[in-house]
């Protein structure tokens, strides 16, 4: 029974890779079909457009690729919906000090065709990353020299408030309002019953201490309690947020590898500082044959390192699959251009979004109770594999 | 909150730290057959050699070294 939402996932997985496939090689065929119209469009924007010029170029062509990974990376400007979206301060450490202005200043370019002046520095933005913009534009209208594919010009630090940035404050703040309400109820109303939003979470918090901490790390599970609860409601919080596709939501932030990343690593240094001797010992003089040690030595410490890497790609992967499937299933209305697939369309998303806030939860168990895993063994008094 | 805990063996918790585990064993193999492999590759890389022995030594090394590990957690 609990298995099968874990099976369940692995082919969401792998369906969410064929989605991808599915979708890019239809799409690559309308392409090229569609150059001679794109051609004639781009003609005739131009014509008609003086005052619009930029960005909304290929109106009409619709690009599934481009579209899902603009909903799923990072971004400057927090898009609300159809060409409505706000801008978020733009932070630049460049080599004259701290540079800030509003990300509303770029017009939505992402071509890098857009100068911003600040500070007496000129900046352009290309592919939702911020470069010093050269002193004239090449013949695509970019203040950018290319060698490949990739822009040559320099890079300031960034260290901006994206979508995902403003999403994560968001969150926390949320997740502080709770908290603090739900401890100061706890502290007024002590050994009295819970009462109202106290006695919606008292079950969860309860099972994450019963479920997670205690089985896993054992009697010395108390310590750990406030981190893994901390990363299972942030994890869990986060999840269901970027599920929401409108304003306050949409930042697919737990399907970011930076974020995941981060998480890792906090999981992985207070699983290494709570390591005891039996841990370390196990680590770096593991008990087999003397000329095998050197290959298992460099296994074992491969064996530390995979722990947590595998904790970032699964949170990574399987938020940001949920997300393309409900884009992908969305985009099949625009790709086939018919009213006739959105039912189907509309009914698979629903389905995936009932299995997604599944997902959700189950995602923030496993991380947690991954960790919770880990730290028991780096805690365990006499060591053993069960 | 009160000070009694459950003491029955949860069921479905077991297959879930068993799916961990075991999970966590088949991506431990991947990156060690990787690692070797991918040493190999930059040994021979750096020691510029005709035939790439030191791949082929690394990734006999990592298949044989993730299978030694995979055998040494299941005893």
């Amino acid at each position: 029974m609990r298995f099968n939402p874990l099976f369940l996932k692995k082919t969401i997985i792998l369906s969410s890779f064929f989605a991808i496939f599915s979708i890019c090689s239809p799409n690559a065929k309308a392409n090229s079909e569609g150059v001679d119209s794109a051609k004639h469009a781009a003609e005739h924007t131009e014509q008609v457009a003086e005052g619009h010029e930029d960005a909304h170029g290929k109106e009409g062509e619709f690009n599934a690729t481009e579209t899902i990974m603009e909903h799923i990376s990072d971004s400057h400007d927090w898009h609300l919906w159809g060409d409505k979206s706000f801008g978020l301060p733009v932070i630049l450490k460049t080599d004259a000090g701290l540079v800030h202005f509003n990300s509303e200043e770029f017009h939505h370019d992402n071509e890098g065709s857009h100068v911003v002046e600040a500070n007496g520095q000129r900046f352009v933005r290309f592919e939702n990353k911020v470069y010093y913009a050269s002193e004239t534009a090449n013949e695509k209208g970019q203040y950018l020299a290319f060698v490949g594919e990739h822009p040559t010009n320099g890079k300031p630090l960034d260290f901006s408030i994206t979508k995902n940035v403003a999403s994560m404050f968001l969150s926390a703040i949320l997740l502080l309002l709770i908290f603090t309400s739900i401890a100061s109820s706890y502290k007024n109303r002590e050994g009295k019953a819970p009462k109202g939003f106290q006695s919606l979470l008292e079950p969860i918090i309860v099972f994450v201490r019963d479920e997670i901490a205690r089985p896993n790390i054992g009697h010395r599970y108390v310590g750990y309690m406030p981190f893994l609860l901390t990363i299972f409601f942030f994890i869990w919080i986060n999840n269901l947020i970027g599920l929401v596709p409108i304003f306050p939501g949409g930042a697919n932030l737990t399907g970011n590898i930076a974020v995941t990343f981060t998480l890792g690593v906090i999981s992985f240094l207070v699983v290494s500082f709570s390591g005891n001797k039996y841990y370390w010992k196990h680590i770096f003089a593991p008990d087999v044959p003397w000329w095998l040690y050197p290959i298992m030595l460099i296994v074992e410490i491969i064996g530390v390192l995979s722990k947590p890497f595998a904790l970032i790609v699964r949170l990574f992967a399987n938020i940001t699959a949920g997300h393309i499937i409900v884009l992908s299933l969305i985009s099949l209305i625009f790709i086939f251009k018919t009213m006739a697939i959105a039912p189907v369309s509309i009914g698979f998303v629903l389905f995936m979004y009932v299995l997604e806030l599944l997902v959700a939860f189950l995602q923030a168990f496993i991380f947690t109770m991954l960790t919770a895993l880990f730290i028991g063994t780096a805690v365990e008094e006499h060591h053993h594999y069960d | 909150m009160s000070t009694q805990f459950p003491q029955k063996e949860k069921k479905p918790n077991e297959s879930l730290r068993n799916y961990a585990k075991y999970s966590g064993m088949g991506f431990q193999m991947i990156v060690i057959i990787g690692f070797f492999a991918w040493a190999g590759v930059k040994l021979d890389d750096w020691l510029a050699t005709a035939t790439p022995w030191f791949t082929i030594l690394g990734c006999l090394i990592g298949v044989g070294a993730a299978m030694y590990n995979i055998v040494r957690q299941l005893k």
